[in-house]
């Protein structure tokens, strides 16, 4: 699933790279539907909701751990190599990480948008939706009471 | 007044400075503030936690490999951490579904404030309008005197009806004669009736207030006719009152009688001359008739 928050997909991206076939089908689906303003058909988001799934399957079982468990196989098979060292073939991890950090210390609404628990978040936006609707409320109650006023 | 003015700069300069050290202070202690604030936003953001935690943990690995000295338990440590690192990069599904909300939020909110101020604008605009407007209490009272006004006739018009009308009526039947009216009434006010009726009178006072067994003749004097000898004393006593200076006849209408009296005169003067004989004439009689 392609993630709308740009700096939240940068991450994903980042420490989780999606195989670019994948990514660029549903980019190409999105923009198919998105100028006619359709929803997407069933079956497409089910397969699309199966890519989620999968994504998340692949997340979970991420590429670092295979990579250093292999380097640390070829540092085992072949010590005197002095091209098999862990500190160099690990170098690519480092640099995710780094950039990721980099990435989330530079955008603010991203910060904020991390720094809380996703239960906080939802208490937050149904307190927001209320507020909201106390406003549509009001507005709606002055505009019967004009409408009163006007009918008199 | 140079040194007033010299202490005067110095003081505001001095405050100025005073200021400026407070400014660059509050600065500093914002900076701070953000710098901690940053800090305690990332602390709380899990993911770069875990970030922070897989690179300490990968370090320390990849330091105790090199050394020829792996430790298992940093594997197993680093195992953990790639796993929950992986966990909150799963929860960012949710987290973008936030944002959108958010996002959402945050333009439903933007629209109602703008219609609400755009509501408050105008009700603001219609406010002032209604200020401006008068006071409903107010037209209704200026509207009443309008047509209490209009229901009234005016007076001219009623005046004028009435001097048109007056040469026909007399004073109405009904009317009391005893009260004492306006004077702007139709017909004379009583009072001005009185006054003519006294004038009146005044003319033909000894005719009213004569006895009855009282002679005509010395009743009425008659004006008209021409002067009589039978009543030439009386008017040679009112002329002698009126050369002693009394004025009270305002009312006496000169008639040329004072030829006469120069006859009178004249015949007197004769008689005087015959008397004195030889007395010299002062000219001591100012009295000169022909002046009146």
């Amino acid at each position: 699933m392609v993630l709308e928050n740009e700096c939240l997909r940068k991450i994903q991206e980042t420490l989780a790279p999606v195989s670019k076939s994948q990514a660029q089908e549903q980019i190409q689906v999105k923009d198919e539907l998105q100028p006619q303003g359709l929803s997407p058909p069933q079956s497409i988001t089910r397969s699309s909701s199966m890519a989620t799934t999968n994504t998340a399957i692949t997340t979970n079982s991420s590429e670092f751990i295979p990579h250093i468990f292999y380097s640390m196989y070829q540092i085992k098979k072949d010590p005197n190599n002095s091209s098999n060292q862990l500190e160099t073939s690990t170098g690519f991890i480092k640099h995710r990480l780094k950039s990721c950090k980099t990435l989330i210390e530079s955008d603010e609404d991203c910060r904020k948008l991390l720094s809380k628990s996703t239960d906080e978040w939802d208490d937050y936006i149904k307190q927001r939706e209320l507020e909201i609707e106390g406003k549509r409320n009001v507005l709606k109650s002055l505009n019967n009471k004009i409408g009163e006023l006007l009918t008199e | 007044m140079s040194e007033n003015i010299m202490g005067h700069v110095k003081s505001i300069s001095s405050v100025s400075l005073m200021t400026d050290n407070t400014n660059s202070i509050s600065t500093n202690s914002l900076n701070m503030i953000d710098y901690n604030n940053e800090s305690n936003d990332l602390s709380k953001v899990q993911i770069y936690n875990d970030i922070s935690e897989y690179e300490n943990t990968l370090f320390k690995l990849v330091e105790s490999v090199d050394k020829f000295k792996p430790d298992v338990k940093l594997a197993h440590q680093l195992i953990d951490v790639d796993e929950r690192l992986f966990k909150s990069l799963d929860s960012f599904v949710e987290y973008d579904k936030i944002s959108t909300k958010l996002e959402e939020c945050d333009k439903e909110a933007a629209e109602l404030d703008t219609k609400t101020k755009e509501i408050l604008g105008t009700l603001n605009e219609c406010h002032g309008l209604l200020n401006s407007l008068p006071m409903l209490e107010q037209v209704e009272f200026e509207k009443d005197i309008i047509l209490k006004q209009r229901s009234k006739i005016n007076s001219k018009l009623l005046l004028d009806y009435a001097t048109k009308l007056s040469k026909f009526t007399k004073i109405p039947p009904t009317f009391n004669k005893g009260s004492i009216g306006p004077n702007n009434f139709i017909w004379p006010a009583e009072d001005a009736l009185r006054r003519g009726m006294l004038a009146m009178a005044s003319l033909h006072s000894k005719e009213l207030t004569k006895l009855p067994n009282e002679p005509e003749e010395a009743s009425e004097p008659d004006k008209s006719t021409e002067p009589d000898k039978s009543t030439e004393p009386i008017e040679e006593e009112k002329i002698t009152v009126d050369n002693e200076g009394d004025i009270s006849m305002g009312s006496i209408v000169y008639d040329g009688s004072h030829k006469v009296k120069e006859n009178e005169k004249a015949e007197e003067n004769e008689k005087g001359s015959e008397a004195e004989a030889d007395n010299m004439d002062l000219d001591l009689d100012l009295f000169n008739p022909d002046e009146f």
